[in-house]
């Protein structure tokens, strides 16, 4: 039942199969999951299905386990805390970079700066807290019917580095392997497929915002590069990335990029803008907002999907 | 020349100390979506998951599961179809073949990434038309499940 776990759930950004630490981090519930195998909760987005699959999957799921506590996968009743399955964070590993920002993301509502700032660590581990970061937080604008635009700048971040290989370190795979060739090479493609259903997240809700953007063709860029090669063959997919990168680019070039920001630094509330322009070099002078523009753009950038 | 790979005899399971889950033979459920885990807890499937690697049974047994393990001629003269971590990966390509047939392309991927990880093997059980119960509990012995301590020691 791993596919149904917090290993596999976006809100714990901490692991992707067999990359990452052993241990998971929920920045839903923010609890360090010991054993994320083992536990789950309603609010499972899942990180091996683009959104419109995992929005399904997680209406199935709630019919299971509760949205407001972590069960056990294989016992939806029993309550994960009670079996020892979930802890309290208590300040360690604090000198884990891709750690401090998760939990700086998960208590202080830290937001896109947090994204920007794994975006700026190297190595595999802070890319993938970066794009499960990403996901669930475009997953929480989208549900409250945000605008597609929400993950402009994740979209245009992921673009930049979409054909660079991952880069592993030796601690960051676990688990047991029969070869280390192959479970680095799937480990390789996971993050490739990840890379690819953050930008196939943003052009389905443009899509289906009947937006006419040049974005939407990611959707199907994206299943062309993901059908080059199989998992155990990275390097195809990262060739027919490379080699397609024009149309790529093209979707979303920089010319693009910097217009649609500038139209929604017109349209964003002033919190919005502070946030986005604290990223933004030379950009500190704030915007006056149209109060009667906001509403739906402050709703759908709100953190976290209270309901 | 191609390669041969070597077919294992036998296959393990993580699954609950008390029994292994038992499948629906009438289930007709696809490949993709069984591995995927496609329609949350309880989904029907006529399928049961396997490894040929222990530890990666031991990693689904969790802390207060157990490790099952099951010899595939016995499976299959019980009826099962043993379907192999091979042709697993020969049915997973494109939109899928066979059994495996889907609409999504990456979804196809990601259950072949499932599969090398893990080393699953599958026991389609559609063919045991009746007493599931008992042939599941006959096929699939328990094993105990070694502590990490007693693991790393070897």
């Amino acid at each position: 039942m791993r596919p149904l776990s917090c290993v596999n759930c976006c809100h714990n950004p901490l692991q992707l199969g067999r990359a990452g630490t052993d241990f998971g981090y929920c920045t839903r519930h923010l609890v360090v999951l010991p054993r994320p195998e083992s536990t789950t909760c309603g609010q499972l987005f899942r990180k091996d299905l683009s959104r419109s699959s995992a929005v399904e999957e997680r209406a199935l799921h709630q019919h299971h386990y509760r949205c407001d506590r972590i069960s056990q996968v294989v016992s939806p009743k029993v309550d994960a805390a009670k079996v020892g399955l979930v802890e309290k964070t208590n300040g360690f590993f604090e000198r884990d970079v891709v750690l401090e920002e998760v939990l700086s993301y998960a208590q202080y509502d830290t937001n896109i700066s947090t994204m920007a700032a794994l975006r700026r660590v190297e190595g595999a581990r802070a890319e993938i807290a970066m794009l499960s970061l990403s996901r669930g937080y475009l997953a929480n604008c989208y549900d409250q019917q945000g605008p597609w635009w929400a993950g402009l700048h994740l979209a245009f971040w992921t673009l930049q580095r979409l054909d660079t290989e991952p880069v592993f370190a030796a601690s960051e795979l676990h688990g047991p392997m029969r070869s280390v060739a192959e479970t680095t090479a799937v480990a390789k493609w996971r993050v490739l497929a990840f890379r690819l259903y953050l930008l196939v997240d943003v052009s389905d809700e443009a899509r289906s915002q009947s937006s006419r953007d040049p974005i939407t063709r990611f959707t199907a860029l994206a299943d062309e590069a993901l059908s080059a090669g199989s998992p155990t063959r990275p390097e195809k997919v990262l060739a027919k990335l490379r080699s397609s990168r024009t149309r790529w680019m093209k979707a979303l070039s920089k010319e693009h990029y910097a217009r649609l920001r500038n139209k929604i630094r017109r349209l964003a509330s002033p919190k919005i803008v502070q946030d986005w322009q604290g990223l933004v070099p030379g950009r500190e002078k704030s915007v006056s907002a149209k109060p009667e523009l906001l509403t739906s753009v402050q709703r759908g950038l709100t953190r976290r999907g209270e309901k | 020349m191609s390669r041969r790979f070597k077919v294992p005899t036998t296959l393990y399971r993580g699954d609950s100390s008390e029994a292994v889950s038992v499948p629906n033979p009438h289930a007709k459920a696809n490949i993709v979506a069984h591995i995927l885990y496609l329609g949350s807890y309880g989904r029907e499937t006529q399928y049961t998951s396997t490894s040929e690697n222990e530890e990666d049974a031991e990693h689904f047994a969790g802390g207060g599961g157990a490790v099952w393990r099951a010899l595939v001629a016995e499976a299959t003269r019980a009826g099962a179809i043993h379907l192999s971590k091979q042709q697993l990966l020969g049915m997973l390509k494109g939109f899928g073949m066979g059994r495996a047939k889907w609409t999504n392309r990456a979804q196809v991927q990601e259950a072949h990434a499932n599969v090398v990880e893990w080393n699953e093997h599958l026991f389609d059980w559609e063919n045991v038309t009746s007493g599931i119960d008992q042939v599941i509990a006959g096929v699939f012995s328990k094993r105990s499940k070694l502590s990490k301590g007693s693991r790393r020691k070897q």
